[in-house]
């Protein structure tokens, strides 16, 4: 089980993602305005955030780079429907585990979301 | 990389007319020197011959494909940095890409700017990973050129002063305990001088008998006595312009003494049965692990032989002045042997490492160097305790009595085995033997028997299995 962050400006995307991963027995925190996800990381520890790219005022790179300063060894997933190789190699960069297109099926979702969270035991 | 000669891009693509595009690009916009394959297994040909600062690959390529050729290239040579290049590229393409390595990763069609900038950074990369590379190997070599390890003051003073004095000239007296690592102190002032290209010549003086010695050191001319066939060259005219060692000087006779005098002071070499003298151009180092001065009272050693050598004297620490290097050269020493008879990763138990910080080690490095190597040859498992360092607080020297123990199966036994096979043979006769002490002592109680060697039950028990011992055959009655 663990505690796993899901931002994306649409609602139903984060509901969505929640649904399938509270099944899984973990504890899901949605948000759909950045700097409250942000903000909820600071005080709040979480396992592995994911993120949409294409936000209200920053992008999911930014959001990513800002998870990564405040607690580098999070874990995170790009969850995106408009990739783009830019956007790839900066996440890549950034240290991100997946970078995803969207619409992504449920076992890809969930085996994704394994494998992170399996590489965050071996450091 | 001289600053004259640009850095050198391999480009490779399957597509002639990009490739032809791309090497006038990157030469005319990006000053580079091209290279161009039209294949991966081509682009492995010309990185062999010519390693270049970054290549720039297509993906999909008859034969080998740009991702695979990357793989390749990384277990290569790390270094030379790699971007990728595609006409048709999904992005799981492109993040695999960059998670496998590849440094950046380009679209086609693509404007200049943006290749140049990728490349541009590419070439800093390599270049920076070069740098490194060679600064970490200039590193060891100046640890290899010394030989020693060890972080203490006291090591480090000598290191410094053999450093200071190796440029020079000057005979040096390189006096210590038996075991401190002169030898290493003589190679090591032989290397750091302008001298060190060429081979030192190292003279066991106590080794040879006095006439011997003394033709050996000067030669003789053909007829200089009974059995005088020939010329011979001797020792310190073979090492003119380079350095000679008398190793273990106070055992020389008075005899030889003169005649080492006159070279050390006219720097000139007669040959016995020769009336000419020849010039010789040679550093003398001299070790020794005896008190001179004594000698001297005792008439044993000329006075004058002495100042001409203690021109620059340098003491080697005992292993007792620099007890806080034990740990460190005792892990250097497991390192070594480990790697050296494959027995993968080996550790000290704490206790262990204590024992060897309080042990009193007279025979100094040598002594504590040869403890590591017979603990790695003869430890069972993965952690050394201190019982597989000692003879003494061991059952291992009653097993030496018995028949099957290593030491009388040495040289004799294992000269045709394979060095595998030699080892297998060895490690097997000496569980059988350590086993069944262990056993016998026991009487056959295998939990008693694991316990006293420190061992798991379990563990013991597989080891029993893997040497076909039957602790029944042990029991009484």
């Amino acid at each position: 089980m663990a505690e796993i962050l899901v931002l994306d400006d649409v609602l139903d995307a984060t509901v969505l993602v929640g649904k399938i991963l509270k099944k899984k027995g973990h504890v899901v925190h949605t948000f759909t305005e950045e700097d409250e996800a942000i903000a909820f990381v600071r005080t709040h520890p979480i396992d592995l955030a994911i993120l949409d790219l294409n936000l209200k005022k920053m992008t999911g790179i930014e959001v990513l780079a800002a998870l990564k300063q405040i607690r580098p060894t999070t874990r995170s997933l790009i969850l995106t429907g408009y990739p783009t190789v830019e956007t790839a190699r900066e996440a890549i960069s950034l240290g991100v585990d997946e970078y995803c297109v969207k619409p992504i099926d449920r076992t890809d979702l969930e085996e994704k979301v394994a494998k992170a969270l399996a590489s965050q035991l071996k450091d | 990389m001289s600053p004259s000669k640009p850095p050198c891009i391999l480009v490779v693509d399957d597509d002639l007319d990009m490739l032809a595009f791309l090497a006038k690009m990157l030469t005319r916009k990006g000053g580079y020197e091209v290279a161009v394959a039209r294949c991966a297994e081509e682009a492995l040909d010309k990185v062999q011959t010519e390693p270049p600062a970054a290549i720039l690959t297509d993906i999909k390529m008859p034969g080998m494909s740009g991702l695979a050729f990357l793989q390749r290239m990384r277990t290569l040579d790390p270094a030379v940095t790699t971007v990728l290049m595609t006409g048709h590229g999904t992005i799981e393409m492109a993040v695999q890409a960059l998670k496998d390595g590849a440094y950046d990763f380009v679209e086609k069609p693509f404007d200049n700017e943006r290749i140049l900038y990728a490349l541009d950074r590419a070439v800093e990369r390599t270049r920076l990973m070069r740098e490194n590379a060679r600064l970490q190997d200039q590193l060891s070599e100046q640890e290899y050129v010394c030989g020693f390890v060890g972080r203490s003051r006291r090591l480090q003073q000598t290191l410094e002063l053999l450093h200071r004095v190796a440029r020079s000239n000057v005979t040096v007296l390189i006096q210590g305990e038996s075991g401190t690592g002169k030898e290493l102190a003589a190679k090591a002032l032989h290397r750091l001088s302008q001298r060190g290209n060429r081979p030192m010549i190292t003279v066991n003086c106590p080794a040879l008998p006095e006439h011997i010695l003394e033709s050996e050191l000067f030669g003789y001319r053909r007829g200089a006595f009974t059995g005088a066939d020939r010329d011979k060259t001797g020792l310190f005219v073979e090492a003119d312009g380079s350095t000679i060692l008398l190793d273990e000087i106070a055992d020389i006779p008075v005899s030889v003494q003169t005649k080492l005098l006159r070279v050390l002071q006219e720097k000139e070499v007669q040959p016995l049965g020769q009336n000419r003298t020849f010039g010789v151009d040679v550093r003398v180092i001299a070790s020794t692990n005896q008190d001179l001065e004594a000698k001297i009272r005792r008439g044993e050693f000329r006075e004058d032989l002495f100042y001409r050598l203690k021109v620059m004297t340098v003491t080697m620490p005992s292993l007792a002045a620099i007890a806080s290097d034990i740990p460190l050269l005792a892990q250097h020493f497991l390192d070594r042997y480990s790697c050296e008879y494959g027995r993968g990763h080996l550790e000290f138990s704490t206790e262990a490492l204590q024992s060897l910080i309080q042990h009193n080690w007279p025979g100094n490095v040598r002594e504590l160097q040869n403890t590591i190597n017979r603990s790695v040859l003869l430890c069972g498992h993965s952690v050394i305790e201190p019982a597989d360092l000692w003879d003494e607080a061991d059952p291992l020297p009653e097993l030496a009595a018995t028949a099957d123990f290593p030491d009388n199966m040495a040289a004799a036994s294992f000269e045709q085995l394979s060095y595998q096979k030699a080892k297998n043979t060895l490690l097997h006769r000496f569980n059988a033997a350590y086993l069944s002490q262990a056993l016998r002592s026991s009487s056959g109680n295998v939990t008693a028997a694991a316990r006293a060697c420190g061992m798991e039950r379990q563990a013991f028990q597989r080891l029993l299995r893997r040497h076909n011992i039957d602790s029944r055959s042990f029991r009484d009655g």
